[in-house]
């Protein structure tokens, strides 16, 4: 162990680190309080061995400012003192002493305290650990219960979380947000013929495809069985079409063969309908999502593998091409 | 004043050898310590006699303080015992004998030096 010993008396420091370093410990020295402060600040201490009155900060003062600055490491203090002041470890004791030693020490009363001390920084050093641990863990299955375990994107409780924060901050600081909607062309048909286990894995070569066109602050989303939902906050209603569309092509060219669906081309498709929320619209954000929801049906009643718009993204689109 | 510690041993033996036992191999810790000890008691013998000069009890009390552990930590129990005496009458503000305790730390504070400089050379 690090052990600091603080005494103003200089026999007494060169006793106890005697005693100290024949017990096996590395021993640090301070000739006052002050400069003991330092010395714990700067961390690593195990033990202090603090005198009870010293020029600067006194034994009890330094006593309450471990304990207060107390961080995962534990440090383990003795008061040492003299038989005639009682009073003095009494209150020392309540200032946070783990223990004390009566002057003048000897080897067997400082290694009794260093066999306690070992073991109680020891479980202090496993508590910390363990509660970093439980920290670490709790993060990693929070994570865990925001995402889709399949496809590694965003799940429906995230999607949910995120949806009514992006309506909120859009309404509170009067910013556009898009969503786009997306389902996967026939999927029931590659289901049948290309089994179950096959299905999965094009689910997840389609979350790729989204993923890679998503951008920072853009967030994608298993919505259901095989429907994805796009959320993008502060875009143009322009740019929620472009970036729709891109994904719609991204999926197209990845080449997923596709053998069973009824209509050209030969490949795993997506249908995609977009919303938009803007200013001053009176949608709530479950609407802007069944916009997208109902721009999505047209989209696969006009022929599948492509995008349509809802009405409230049609009109910007429209009023964005008159200006141009 | 004259008392028992004017004759026996001004050091208790078992302390010294306490001290010679923590002898790691590099340095005499009991060398190290008796050494340091003679400086600080000739420092602290300066100034409590300054100090009842000025008649500065807080000090006394803190120098005398100082000196009983240091004392107590070289085996000088005797000397301790004066300087714990010594102590006491400046916190509670018995000054009238405090001259007279200082005479006898004086005196003992010759014997303790004298044995003690005899453990060192023999050291």
């Amino acid at each position: 162990m690090q052990i600091l010993v603080a005494d103003d008396d200089p026999t007494s420091r060169l006793l106890l680190r005697a005693i100290v370093a024949k017990l096996g410990h590395e021993c640090l020295v301070a000739e006052e309080g002050s400069s003991a402060w330092d010395v714990l600040s700067s961390g690593g201490i195990d033990v202090l061995l603090t005198d009870w009155m010293m020029p600067g900060l006194d034994g009890p003062e330094l006593c309450r400012r471990v304990r207060h600055a107390q961080g995962d490491s534990y440090t383990y203090v003795v008061l040492t003192t003299g038989l005639d002041h009682p009073e003095h470890v009494l209150e020392g004791m309540s200032a946070g002493a783990d223990d004390y030693l009566i002057k003048p020490v000897d080897s067997f009363a400082v290694q009794t305290r260093l066999i306690a001390a070992a073991r109680v920084t020891g479980l202090h050093t496993r508590l910390a650990q363990t509660q970093a641990e439980l920290e670490r863990v709790n993060l990693e299955l929070l994570e865990r219960s925001l995402t889709d375990g399949l496809t590694g994107l965003g799940n429906r409780r995230r999607m949910d979380e995120d949806v009514a924060h992006t309506h909120a901050r859009a309404l509170r600081v009067g910013r556009t947000y898009g969503v786009a909607l997306f389902d996967i062309d026939h999927f029931k048909l590659y289901n049948d013929r290309y089994g179950h286990v096959a299905g999965d894995e094009t689910l997840r070569r389609v979350a790729a495809c989204i993923d890679l066109v998503v951008r920072a602050g853009e967030c994608a989303y298993r919505y259901g069985g095989e429907e994805f939902l796009l959320l993008m906050p502060d875009c143009s209603p322009a740019a929620v079409l472009v970036t729709a569309e891109r994904i719609c092509r991204t999926v197209l060219d990845a080449g997923i063969a596709h053998g069973a669906r009824p209509s050209e081309p030969p490949f795993v498709t997506l249908s995609g309908g977009v919303s938009c929320w803007t200013p001053g619209s009176p949608l709530s954000a479950r609407e802007v999502i069944e916009q997208a929801d109902e721009a999505l049906f047209q989209a696969k009643a006009a022929g599948r593998n492509r995008i349509e718009t809802a009405p409230s993204l049609g009109g910007q689109l429209q009023a964005a091409a008159a200006v141009g | 004043m004259s008392s028992h510690t004017d004759t026996c041993d001004p050091l208790d033996r078992s302390q010294i050898d306490f001290l010679v036992s923590l002898d790691d191999g590099e340095g005499s810790a009991l060398a190290e310590i008796v050494n340091e000890y003679l400086t600080v008691s000739d420092e602290g013998r300066t100034e409590l006699h300054r100090q009842l000069r000025d008649g500065d009890w807080n000090a006394i009390e803190r120098t005398a303080h100082t000196l009983k552990g240091a004392s107590a930590n070289v085996g000088a129990t005797g000397l301790a015992a004066v300087c714990a005496s010594l102590e006491t009458r400046a916190r509670e503000a018995r000054h009238d004998d405090a001259a007279a305790l200082l005479d006898q730390f004086d005196a003992e504070l010759m014997r303790v030096r004298a044995a003690l400089e005899i453990v060192a050379t023999g050291a």
